[in-house]
């Protein structure tokens, strides 16, 4: 008997000194979070990235366009709707993740990696063990991560997101170390596959500090006076035609005035300067000075080849060239070449198709990084989608060095033009 | 003075609670894959270990012991643990919003915690003075944190490192505690 009282009074000192302090230490809570917390699952798997469906439901009340990271809600629309009604507002935005690196396999290895299986160790090793530092890395943290299971790696390594089952939660964007996983609207239509933002003023700033002690660039410009007869005779051969100047296409040539005032004047003369760091041997000048004052040795020697058939008039090699030794010919097929190549490789590097190869002979000749060899589809930077899109959609990024899809523009399209457009296919349809 | 130390020792590593005695196994698993959450375990045992073991004391030496109802101390010790807990989150969520969310899920699970019903026993059992169980309840607390910690440590780097996939995740992390379990059985030749 006594056992029973005893029990039943420290229950019910217990239960009083609860209920009292519940009083006293009552928190109010927004009655919102209740409901909230009713409507999530409540298994606190975690999924979500906060710790427990509690804490996912004061994140969702402050911002309730996270709904999508929790998947057993986000797939079901009555809940949504239950969620919409709580919170006043429309929950969880309509989103899914893609991949943008189409490399892969494709993409070439920097070094052999045998540490920890993961893109986030991987990475932190000299930034990784893919040539491209844009690329992905393949060891699927992404895949890991991933609370609905979207995400699969295809025997290309890289991740394939599954649209039906993603629901845009950005668990896979927050872990990946190359950031190559966007979350796009599902109602885009196409995005592109590529994250690499160089830019062609490296390679090429990289091939002129190459050969910068190779191949020379000789000229008198300014001659000497003599005294003869009582006279000053100007005995400078170059006549300042200045045609050296219009055929630089590097403006490496420059034509300045010294001496007193800023006016030519009979004993004042202009004088042309080469400017070294610009100068890349091209002989342009050499084969147009009509005095031929100007001597220019080639750092290089080499040979292209170039197969007509390939050749989709991209005009990307045109307007890469650094000497402008290309053009378009009506005669024996698209592109024709001029006798001014430094074989600097930059043409083969942008050709989408590879219909341009350059050899370069000499055996210390130091190659330059070309694009091509790292991952066939890097971006170019062609800009040819942007001019393809008939709705404006596509505008070049400055800051990425990327063009940029605009996902309010980019609506109701029958053509695709686009990703016809692009000669390396990086662009893609959203199935 | 010795002794109490001799105690807390003894209870942090000699009878380490779940690497030797086997107690309190389900947040050793549950809550050990992060060093963080951990801590914030380990510290909101200790806690609740320190304090329900004093309480219990007071009840068994002026309740269960002149009344003769000792067999009762199961349910008087559960209830007593059960309340301790929800007025320990009541208190925490009040004082400290930020110390409730870090402990978050795992102070109400401590409820169903058997280290910290086990403590309570023991001290029970072996009649210990209130000076002692204190020393014993700290000692054991120190020595759950101690196991958590060393346990997410190590599946911290288990996480990353390359195991066969049949083994990976749980399987890995028993057969982990189950070596860690077998070092610490080294710490019986202290023989305190």
């Amino acid at each position: 008997m006594i056992e029973i009282i005893s029990v039943t009074a420290i229950g019910l000192i217990f239960g009083i000194v609860l209920s009292v302090a519940a009083d006293k230490f009552r928190v109010e809570v927004d009655e919102r979070l209740e409901k909230t917390i009713g409507i999530l699952p409540g298994a606190n798997c975690g999924a979500c990235g906060f710790m427990g469906c509690s804490a996912f439901a004061e994140a969702l009340i402050k911002d309730p366009s996270i709904a999508n990271r929790c998947a057993q809600t986000y797939m079901d629309e009555d809940k949504l709707i239950e969620l919409a009604d709580i919170l006043g507002v429309e929950a969880g935005k309509k989103e899914e993740a893609v991949v943008i690196c189409d490399g892969g396999k494709r993409c070439e290895d920097k070094f052999q990696y045998y540490g920890g299986y993961s893109c986030q160790l991987a990475n932190r090793l000299f930034q990784g063990n893919k040539a491209c530092e844009y690329g992905c890395l393949g060891f699927g943290d992404c895949v890991e991560v991933c609370p609905t299971n979207a995400i699969e790696m295809n025997e290309d390594m890289l991740p394939e997101i599954d649209g039906d089952r993603c629901t845009g939660c950005g668990a896979c964007a927050d872990v990946c170390p190359r950031t190559i996983i966007k979350i796009i609207p599902k109602e885009s239509l196409v995005y592109l596959t590529c994250n690499n933002s160089f830019d062609w003023e490296e390679p090429l700033a990289d091939f002129i500090f190459s050969i910068k002690d190779k191949g020379e660039f000789s000229a008198d410009f300014t001659g000497t006076r003599i005294y003869e007869d009582g006279k000053w005779k100007n005995l400078s051969v170059c006549g300042r035609c200045l045609k050296c100047l219009d055929a630089c296409q590097r403006d490496a040539l420059v034509f300045e005035i010294k001496g007193r005032g800023e006016y030519i004047t009979k004993t004042v003369q202009g004088e042309i300067r080469v400017e070294e760091d610009m100068c890349i041997r091209c002989s342009k000048c050499e084969s147009i000075c009509p005095e031929d004052i100007i001597k220019v040795k080639k750092p290089l020697d080499g040979s292209f080849n170039i197969d007509q058939k390939r050749c989709i008039e991209c005009g990307n090699c045109i307007d890469l060239c650094p000497s402008k030794n290309l053009s378009f010919t009506e005669e024996d097929g698209p592109i024709a070449f001029c006798d001014y190549c430094v074989y600097c490789g930059l043409c083969e590097a942008a050709c989408p198709t590879g219909a341009i190869k350059v050899e370069v002979n000499a055996k210390d000749a130091l190659d330059i990084e070309r694009i091509n060899t790292i991952c066939q589809k890097i971006c170019r930077k062609c800009k040819r989608c942007i001019d393809a899109c008939k709705n404006e959609a596509i505008i070049w990024d400055e800051e990425s060095n990327l063009p940029m899809i605009l996902a309010e523009k980019c609506v109701e399209c029958d053509d695709y033009a686009c990703v016809d457009a692009c000669p390396i296919g990086i662009i893609r349809k959203k199935i | 003075m010795n002794e109490l130390l001799a105690l807390f020792i003894n209870y942090a590593l000699v009878k380490n609670f779940i690497l030797i005695m086997f107690l309190g196994l389900c947040p050793f698993f549950g809550v050990s894959k992060r060093l963080g959450d951990a801590l914030s375990m380990g510290i909101a045992v200790t806690f609740v270990m320190l304090s329900s073991s004093v309480i219990t004391w007071l009840i068994t030496h002026f309740l269960l012991i002149p009344f003769k109802i000792q067999y009762m101390e199961i349910v008087v010790f559960i209830l007593v643990i059960a309340s301790f807990v929800q007025l320990i989150e009541m208190i925490i969520r009040k004082r400290s919003v930020s110390l409730y969310r870090a402990l978050g899920i795992y102070l109400p699970l401590i409820t169903t915690n058997c280290a910290v019903l086990g403590i309570a026993e023991i001290s029970f059992r072996g009649g210990f003075s209130l000076l002692e169980s204190v020393a014993s309840s700290l000692g054991a607390g120190v020595g759950f944190i101690l196991a958590l910690a060393i346990m997410s440590g190590m599946r911290e780097r288990l996480e990353i490192s390359d195991v066969p996939e049949s083994f990976e995740g749980l399987p890995i992390a028993f057969i982990t505690a189950s070596l860690l379990s077998l070092s610490f059985i080294v710490f019986r030749g202290i023989g305190l």
